[in-house]
Order: structure tokens, then sequence, then C-alpha cells
């Protein structure tokens, strides 16, 4: 099979969601001798970036989008070695880091906002759930991302948002990254209240906000 | 009246079954290393934090949750037994917002709201229990025994509140025994119904085991809550999520039973469905009745009072949406036998709730309550006397007795706010809203409805323990 053909599966592949078909045809595409970056950026990005496009016409549904990013997750673990080894990075728009605030164990709309990131071609540090103030710190730090995301579902651990943007703030790394915050109890009143650069009450609407900061288009 | 079902009962041992395979296979993490103790003890299995439940241990703990019990108002023309066949409404849990009554506007619930809408609820005829929307003025540490404690002072019905942690229990339960005398009379009498959320799938956090150890150690009232959504944190068929949440509740419900045998417990499901577009949990669509109809059925199975949603609607406004989903949600759930029907006052997803919503409610159950008195029979019923007598006589029915008699024991029933006067006199007083008639009799009784108050001497008890809470759990 040739090179073009190969790219094509795997687009077809990430398009359709199916993981372990992706990861046999990255080790193929290696084998085949395709650079790691164009099987990147010609493969599994082209592919995620259609499924989000899919999405936005309505055709895709979130489980397809959760699966589009697992599927290009997958290929981009198989070459992350030989990308790093090289010296290459993947183009994304900026590195968010994201998480479910110390007291509250609620995953499920973290989850879908880190998956439509991931789509919409940010990558993406997720920390889970019940995360410690320090850790969102620690991590923003190491990462230098340009982005944290703070998700509280529970109304007695909203409180959390604030003390992470107070600890950002006494770490001397407010100014570097910009703090979107989610959750049902959330408002854009709540996220002026404690100083956050914004809210979204989606997480289409997240990944809208995270554009339009990071000078998306 | 039948109750109304959408499952056979070979499809309930159906469910049964595969719940007992959950709960045998897949088991339940449970993050408390008390709690996991006690279990193993009693007989559960351990692979690392997850528990599984033989099921005969599942067996025995159903047998010993009572099939029936009340909840208490603060006297007893207030209690609500939760027997077959009884059906009561409560308002709905948790909402960080209420649309504020004077000016329209959605805002962060605050306490004085909490006190509003219970005191609207002691007051309206078909809302049977009080639960609270979540304020936002108040330590989040105390937010619970803080909402109770206003809920307490105003009504004398029933209150329902949904916790977090065991210290959140003990404080609340404290509060009420201060109000009942002390926890003795409390246990005697529950006026306070304790919620505790699994969380979807199949985990209780170490929070969460601690409030449900404490309410059943107290032994009052004890609903077991879970809200799987379809799709996301429940299987995307809907008899996959019945059976997810059955076990919740189900290990729930074991765990209380080995804590103190004959613990009352209430089978209280909130499964949601989401939207595959934009993430948000559901209340209004027409899975939501189906399994509300379904996890009725459940409950009655296993012979425990059951709790179900039953006033779901996704509307912001108060429109058409809002109308034809709540409807259509609260019918079939009053229809299935379920002991509470749950949610009412919720509008957006239960993200918000208002003191409109709550009236609207109260007026859709009287038409629901009127309905579920189903078409009384007999001889005087059938009314062929009245029919020969009215035929033989004046040609109608107006001035017969019987007729007086049938209207006056609300044979045919009369709203309270739904606006049926000409078309004329509805112009003239400028075309009237529901919501506008909602409004005005959330301002009657807002403006005259009185609550009994609580002795000098309870209600200096009452802050007593808040400061207490607040000392103790406070971080500030």
């Amino acid at each position: 099979m040739d090179s073009e053909a190969l790219l094509a599966e795997i687009r077809a592949a990430v398009l359709d969601g199916e993981p372990s078909l992706v990861k046999s045809l990255t080790e193929k595409a290696l084998e085949a001798g395709l650079p790691a970056l164009t099987i990147v950026s010609e493969g599994l990005t082209e592919g995620i970036r259609r499924v989000g496009e899919e999405f936005q016409k309505g055709a895709y549904f979130l489980p397809d989008l959760v699966r589009g990013a697992q599927s290009m997750e997958i290929g981009l673990e198989v070459l992350q070695p030989l990308l790093a080894g090289a010296g290459e990075e993947r183009h994304t728009h900026a590195r968010v880091v994201l998480g479910t605030v110390h007291g509250d164990l609620h995953s499920i709309g973290k989850n879908i906002v880190a998956a439509m990131l991931k789509a919409s071609g940010f990558a993406v540090d997720d920390l889970g759930v019940n995360v410690p103030v320090e850790v969102f710190v620690d991590k923003v730090r190491e990462t230098e991302a340009g982005f944290l995301g703070l998700s509280a579902l529970l109304t007695t651990t909203v409180h959390q948002q604030e003390a992470v943007i107070k600890a950002l703030e006494a770490a001397g790394l407010r100014s570097k990254v910009k703090v979107l915050l989610g959750g049902a109890p959330i408002d854009q009143d709540w996220a002026d209240r404690v100083g956050a650069d914004g809210f979204a009450p989606d997480a289409a609407r997240a990944v809208e906000v995270a554009r339009e900061l990071a000078g998306v288009r | 009246m039948k109750f109304f079902e959408v499952l056979n009962p070979e499809d309930l041992d159906g469910i049964h079954a595969a719940t007992m395979e959950v709960l045998g296979r897949t088991g339940m993490l449970i993050q408390d290393a008390g709690a996991r103790e006690r279990l193993e003890a009693a007989g559960c299995g351990l692979r690392g934090e997850r528990i599984t439940f033989p099921a005969d241990l599942v067996a025995r703990a159903i047998e010993s949750s009572p099939a029936e019990f009340s909840l208490c108002g603060r006297k007893p023309e207030h209690d609500c037994p939760l027997v077959p066949g009884r059906f009561y409404t409560v308002s709905t849990t948790g909402s960080p917002f209420v649309i504020d009554h004077e000016t329209g506007e959605r805002r962060h619930a605050l306490v004085k709201d909490v006190a509003d809408l219970t005191r609207l609820v002691d007051a309206l005829p078909n809302t049977h229990m009080a639960s609270p929307a979540t304020p936002k003025d108040v330590e989040p540490e105390i937010v619970t025994p803080v909402r109770v404690a206003t809920m307490l002072r105003n009504t004398t019905k029933p209150v329902r509140v949904a916790v977090e942690s065991g210290d959140e229990v003990r404080y609340s339960l404290k509060v009420a025994a201060a109000v009942h005398g002390d926890m003795e009379a409390l246990r005697a009498r529950p006026q306070v119904q304790i919620s505790v959320s699994p969380l979807s799938p199949l985990t209780l956090s170490g929070d969460s085991t601690r409030a449900l150890v404490e309410a059943a150690s107290a032994g009052v009232p004890l609903g077991v809550i879970p809200a799987p959504i379809v799709g996301a944190t429940g299987p995307m068929s809907l008899a996959g999520s019945l059976v997810q949440q059955n076990a919740e509740i189900l290990a729930g419900l074991v765990l209380a039973q080995v804590v103190n045998p004959g613990a009352p417990v209430i089978y209280e499901p909130r499964l949601t469905v989401m939207d595959m577009r934009t993430g948000q949990s559901i209340w209004g669509n027409p899975e939501i009745a189906l399994t509300a109809v379904a996890s009725a059925q459940m409950a009655r199975y296993y012979k425990i009072p059951g709790s179900v949603t039953a006033f779901g609607s996704s509307a912001r406004a108060m429109d058409d949406q809002n109308g034809f989903e709540r409807a259509l949600t609260l019918l079939p759930a009053a229809q299935s036998g379920a002991n509470v029907l749950a949610s009412l006052g919720a509008g957006d997803n239960v993200i918000h709730t208002s003191a409109e919503l709550i009236v609207l409610d109260d007026e859709i159950m009287a038409w629901v309550t009127r309905f579920m008195r189903g078409i009384g029979v007999g001889e005087e019923a059938f009314g062929v006397a009245a029919i020969h007598e009215a035929v033989m006589g004046e040609g109608s029915f107006l001035a017969l007795d019987h007729t007086r008699k049938y209207m006056r024991a609300g044979e045919v029933w009369s709203p309270r706010l739904s606006d049926r006067r000409n078309y004329s006199d509805w112009d003239r007083d400028g075309r009237p809203t529901m919501q506008q008639h909602a409004r005005a009799r959330v301002t009657e009784v807002l403006a005259t409805h009185v609550v009994e108050p609580l002795t000098d001497d309870i209600e200096r008890e009452i802050d007593e323990v808040i400061a207490e809470a607040r000392a103790d759990l406070s971080a500030v």
C-alpha cells in the first residue's frame, strides 16, 4: 500500500472512531517508513479535524467525538517516543490542564470537555477528579500550559475554584495561564467574582471560549 | 385504580438477576475502610476497594428493610405514611439557582430563598414535603445544617435534604432533635429524611459512605439516590441503567441494614438522559417518565417505599415546553405507585427552582390527584334515578340533589390558577398568562401565610447547634 493510501486509512479509522485499527495502521505506516510527524499531521490530526467537522454539522454526537479523540490518542502514543526523540512536536493550539476540584468526584462533564478540546486541536493534560489545589499549580508550572480548566459540580466545592486561582497568584503563575471554569452551579457572575478568565455552560461553549482566548481563527 | 406499569413481572425478575450479577462480579467501589470492613464481616467480598455482594446477603437486607414507615410532620396532621397506594410530593433539592420572584431574573439561591420556598410549601395543599435549594450565602461546610434549620423553622411538614458528608448528617439531625426534644423523639417521629447519592457508575465516595452510615445508625428515613446519566455514567440502554441504579441502591441498602437492621430505606433513583450534542443531563424526556415508572415497579418488587422523578423539565421559561414536559412526566409517575413524586418546582434540568414553579406544580398536582381518585361507581353513581328524575322533570340536572351532592364531594375538579373566564374578561384584564397567575398567588401566599413558630427555647437551641457546627466544620 502506498503512503497516501495508508494516511487515508488512518484518517478514516479516526473518523470512524476505531482505536485498535488506528493503532495497527499507525504501526504499519511507521514500518512503511513514513515520518512520524507526517503520520500525525496528515493522518491523526486531519482525521480528528474531520470528526470535529462532522460534530459541527450535527452528523456526529458526543460518543462519536470521544471515540475519535481516543483513536487519535492511541496513535499519538505510538508516535510520541519518536517525535520526542527527533525533537519534534505536533502542532496544537495550546496546552490545557484540566481537572475536577478537590472534594468533587464528578468526572463526566470534564471528560466531555477534554474530548472536545482534543478534537479541536488542543493538547490536554487531564488530572482526573478530586484534584488538590497544589497539583493544579504544579502541573501548570511544569507544562507551561496556556489554559487551566477547573470543573466543579457540587455547590459545596465551587469555592475550590477560587482557592486554585489564589494559589496561582501566590505562585506567580496567574498571568501566564488562562483559567476557565465549568460545572452546573457556575455562571459568568461567579467566574467574574473569583477572577477567572472565562466560563462555559457546556462543553461546546468551552471549546469556543478556549479558541477565542487562544486567538484561533 | 390499577398501577400503571411498563415492565412485565418477568422483566423485573430479569433486572433483579442482572443486578445480582453486577453486584457479585463488578461490585461497588466503597471509599471508606470502616464500611468495607463491616461489609466484609457481613459476608461481602473485597477486591481492592471494590466490594462484591453475595445474593443471600442482599436478599436478607431487602427482607429487613421496612416495607412501610412514615415521614412525619411537626404534628401528625402532616404525616406522610409511605404505604402502598399513597403518594406525596416533595419540592426539588440542590438547585444552585432560583428565579427571583421580584425581578424574574435567575440568580444564586440564598438562605432567604430556602425560607420563602419552604414557607410556600407549608401553605400549599398538594405539596407535602419540603426540600431545599443550595444557598450561596453560607459557608459550604455548614450549608446543610443551615438548610435543615431554615426548613424546620418555615414548615411543619416533613423535610428532606440530600447530603454530602457524615458531619452534615450529624449536625442536621442535631438541629432536628432540638426541634423534637431529643434524638429519641426525632426517631419516633422523623421529620427529616436524609438522601445520600452514590456516584454512578457503582461508587460510594468516602464522604457519602460516612453520611449513609450516620443516617442509617440514627434510624431516620434514608433515601439512596443514584443519578446515572444514560450513555455517560450509566449504560445507553434504559434497562441497563435501571440495572445499574438498582445495584447502586441495593448496595446502599445492604450497608444501611448491616449498620442498623431495620433502618428505613427509600428507593430513590434520579436517572437522567444525556443530550448527546451538549452533554447536558436532561430531566424532561420520555425516558424519564418510562424509567420513573419502572423504578416504582422495582421498589414495589422489593417491598420498600419508592420515590421517583415526577416534575421534570428542561425549560428555562414558564412556557409551553415547561408545561408539557412536566405534565407528561408527572402523570405516569403518579400512576406508577411510587410513594413520593419528586422534583416539584424544578426547572432547567433542576439547575433552578422558583416560587412560581412550585405554585404551578401544586396546581398540576391538584389535577393529577383528582385523576388518581378515579371514577366512583355504585347504584347512586350510575345515576339511574337521577336520569329518570331529570328527564321526566325539568330536563336538566342542575337543580337535582344528586348534582349538588356530587359537586360538593368534588366529582369535578376546579382549578385555582387556570384562567377559564370568557374571552372579553380575560382580554380586559390584560390577557394574563399562567405565569402571571402563578406570580400573583406567590405574592399572596408569601404576604399572608404564617408558619406556626417554634418556641424561643428551641430557636436558641438551633442557633447553638449551628454555632457549634460552624466552629467544628467551617474552614475559616
